[in-house]
C-alpha cells in the first residue's frame, strides 16, 4: 500500500515539477538573457489560463483553449515587453522589482475587470478524463500523465531550440555579452522581445493546463511564481537544464515531503505532534533544499560561477 | 569621394565641458589600411565607438560607401558593413572557437521564422567557419572552448569574428595587444591580405606593426586629428614627435 502511495505521489511530484518547469524555463531565460527580474511572470500564467477559459467557453474545445493560452500570453508578453519592460533593462534590479510588481497589480485588476472576481473552470477533454493503469496495482490520472508528457515534450523542444537553432545560438550568446552581440549585427531588442514572449507563452500554457485541475482565478500565478524563483535559484540562473532538474526536484520534494514527513515523524513522536511538526517542516522542505544546494554550489546546480 | 569607402566629417562628442572628439575628419580609402595612433586617452576608442554607433556623437556625419549612416543604430551599421573588434577581447567564452565564428557567420538579415532553422546540421556554415579558423591559424583549436584559449588566441578569434561578417570596412581596436611575435606577424600578413576586400581603420600601439602595415597614418591628440600622412611623412612630423614626448617613431 505504502509503495503504491509513494509511486502515486512520485508521479504527482513529477507532474507538479513539469508545471513548475514551464513557469521557470521562461523566468530563467528572461533573467539569464535579459538580466530582468520579472515578478509579473505569474501574471502570464493567469492570462494564459483566462485566455483558455474564454476560448473554451466560446468554442467548447480544450485544444483550441490550449492554443489560446499560448498565443494570448505571448501577445500580452510582446505588448508588455515593448511598452514597459524594455524601459527597465538599463535600470537596477530594485526598479525592475517595483515596476513588475506594479504590473502584477495592474494585470490582476485588468483581468478582474474583464472576467469578474469569481473563479472560472476549464473542463478536461473527454479522452483525457479518467485513469490509466500503469503497473499491476497502480492507476493514475490520464490528464496528469498528459501534463507530464507535455512538460517533457516542451523541455525537449526547448533543448533543441537552445542548442541547435539560430535563435538558440543568439540566446546563449546574449547571456554573455550584449555589446558584442550588437556589434555582430544581431538585433538585441528583437531577441529580447522573442525571449520574453516565449517565456510568457510557456507560463500561459502552464496556467491553462493547471486551470483544468484547479480553477482559473485572479492572482493564481503569484504562489507558483515564488516556487519558480526557488527552482531557478536551485537550477542556476539562465540554465534551461537547471530549470528542468530544479523543477522536478522541487516538485517531488514538496509533494513527497508533505505526505510522508508526518508519517516518518510518527516513528519518533506522538501522532498528533508528528502531524503538526511534519506538516510545518514539509512546507519548508523546498526552502531547506534550496539552502543546502546554495551552500554546496552557490551559483545553483547548473549556474555560471 | 569615389575612392573613399568611409568618410567621417567633423565628428564631435563632449561629456560636459570635456571634448572627447573634436571635429574629427578622417577617411578610409578602398584597398587601404589607415592607422590611427595617439597617446592613451586621446579619443581613439571613443572615435571607433562613434563610428560603430555605440556612442552617439553630438555633431558630424559618417558616410559609408556613399550612404549616409549618421542616423543609423549600431546594429544597422553592423548589418550594412561595419565590423569591429574591441580593445578588451570580446568573444563568447562558453562557446567553442568554431561556434564563436558560426555566431558571426549567421545571416543577420534573417527573418524571424528563419531563426528556428538548424545551425548544427548546416555543413556549409561550419565549412565556412573552418576556412576562417584556418586563416587565423586556429583550425586545430576549433573545438576548444574560447575560455580555455590563450590571450593571443582570443585576439585572433576576435579578428576571426570580424572576418566572418564579411564587412565593407574593419575597425580594429588594438588587435595585436598581448600577441607574441609570431601572432603579430600572422596578423600583419592577414591584414595585408584582407585590406583589398575590406579596408581597415586600425588603432594600434605597436608602432612597428603600424609602420609595417599602414598606407596612411593619422595622429589624434586631445580628441583632435593633429596630423595625417604616409608613414614617412608621419615619422618626419615634428608635431607628432611632440605628441609622443620624444618617443622615437
Amino acid at each position: 500500500m505504502t509503495s503504491i502511495l509513494f509511486f502515486e505521489q512520485l508521479l504527482n511530484g513529477i507532474q507538479f515539477g513539469t508545471m513548475l518547469f514551464l513557469m521557470s524555463a521562461g523566468l530563467t531565460l528572461i533573467f539569464g538573457v535579459m538580466g530582468l527580474i520579472n515578478l509579473a511572470h505569474g501574471s502570464f500564467y493567469m492570462i494564459g489560463a483566462f485566455s483558455a477559459a474564454l476560448i473554451a467557453g466560446l468554442t467548447g474545445s480544450f485544444w483550441l483553449a490550449l492554443l489560446a493560452s499560448l498565443s494570448g500570453a505571448a501577445i500580452a508578453g510582446v505588448l508588455i515587453e515593448i511598452l514597459i519592460i524594455r524601459r527597465l533593462y538599463r535600470r537596477d534590479h530594485l526598479d525592475q522589482v517595483l515596476a513588475t510588481f506594479a504590473l502584477i497589480l495592474l494585470l490582476s485588476e485588468g483581468v478582474r475587470w474583464c472576467f469578474g472576481a469569481f473563479p472560472l473552470y476549464l473542463d478536461i477533454p473527454e479522452n483525457l478524463n479518467g485513469t490509466l493503469p500503469i503497473l499491476d496495482d497502480i492507476i493514475y490520472s490520464k490528464y496528469r500523465l498528459f501534463i507530464i508528457f507535455m512538460g517533457l515534450l516542451i523541455a525537449t523542444g526547448l533543448y533543441i531550440l537552445i542548442t541547435k537553432t539560430r535563435l538558440g545560438v543568439r540566446i546563449r550568446a546574449g547571456q554573455n555579452d550584449r555589446q558584442m552581440i550588437s556589434a555582430l549585427g544581431v538585433d538585441i531588442s528583437k531577441l529580447y522581445t522573442i525571449v520574453f514572449a516565449l517565456g510568457a507563452s510557456l507560463a500561459g500554457l502552464a496556467g491553462a493546463m493547471i486551470g483544468a485541475i484547479q480553477s482559473v482565478e485572479v492572482g493564481m500565478g503569484e504562489p507558483i511564481l515564488i516556487l519558480a524563483f526557488v527552482v531557478i535559484v536551485i537550477g542556476g540562473i539562465g540554465s534551461i537544464k537547471g530549470a528542468l532538474i530544479g523543477s522536478i526536484l522541487v516538485g517531488v520534494t514538496d509533494t513527497i515531503g508533505r505526505i510522508f514527513l508526518p508519517e516518518l515523524l510518527k516513528i519518533f513522536m506522538e501522532p498528533a505532534s508528528a502531524t503538526s511538526v511534519g506538516s510545518s517542516i514539509g512546507s519548508m522542505l523546498i526552502y531547506i533544499l534550496m539552502a543546502l544546494i546554495l551552500i554546496i554550489k552557490p551559483s545553483g546546480l547548473f549556474g555560471k560561477t | 569621394m569615389k575612392n573613399k569607402i568611409l568618410n567621417i566629417k567633423n565628428l564631435s562628442k563632449s561629456y560636459g565641458a570635456f571634448k572627447v572628439t573634436d571635429e574629427i575628419t578622417i577617411d578610409l580609402h578602398f584597398d587601404e589600411i589607415h592607422a590611427l595612433i595617439g597617446p592613451n586617452g586621446a579619443g581613439k576608442s571613443t572615435l571607433i565607438k562613434q563610428i560603430v554607433g555605440s556612442v552617439k556623437h553630438d555633431i558630424g556625419s559618417i558616410i559609408l560607401d556613399q550612404e549616409d549612416i549618421t542616423d543609423l543604430t549600431d546594429v544597422e551599421r553592423a548589418k550594412i558593413g561595419i565590423s569591429r573588434t574591441f580593445q578588451v577581447s570580446s568573444i563568447i567564452p562558453q562557446f567553442s572557437a568554431i561556434d564563436n565564428i558560426v555566431l558571426s557567420l549567421l545571416d543577420k538579415s534573417s527573418k524571424t521564422f528563419q531563426l528556428f532553422k538548424s545551425v548544427r546540421n548546416n555543413k556549409e556554415l561550419y565549412s565556412n567557419a573552418k576556412k576562417i579558423l584556418k586563416e587565423i591559424e586556429l583550425l586545430e583549436k576549433s573545438d576548444i572552448s574560447a575560455s580555455d584559449l590563450s590571450h593571443g588566441d582570443r585576439r585572433k578569434l576576435e579578428v576571426g569574428l570580424a572576418l566572418a561578417m564579411d564587412p565593407k570596412v574593419f575597425l580594429f581596436d588594438e588587435p595585436m595587444a598581448g600577441l607574441d611575435e609570431s601572432g603579430t606577424n600572422m596578423m600583419i600578413n592577414l591584414f595585408k591580405k584582407i585590406k583589398s576586400n575590406s579596408p581597415i581603420l586600425l588603432i594600434e600601439h605597436d608602432m612597428d606593426a603600424v609602420f609595417a602595415l599602414a598606407d596612411r597614418v593619422s595622429v589624434i591628440n586631445y580628441g583632435k586629428i593633429v596630423a595625417t600622412g604616409t608613414v614617412d611623412e608621419i615619422r618626419r612630423n615634428e608635431l607628432v614627435r611632440d605628441v609622443y614626448l620624444g618617443y622615437e617613431i
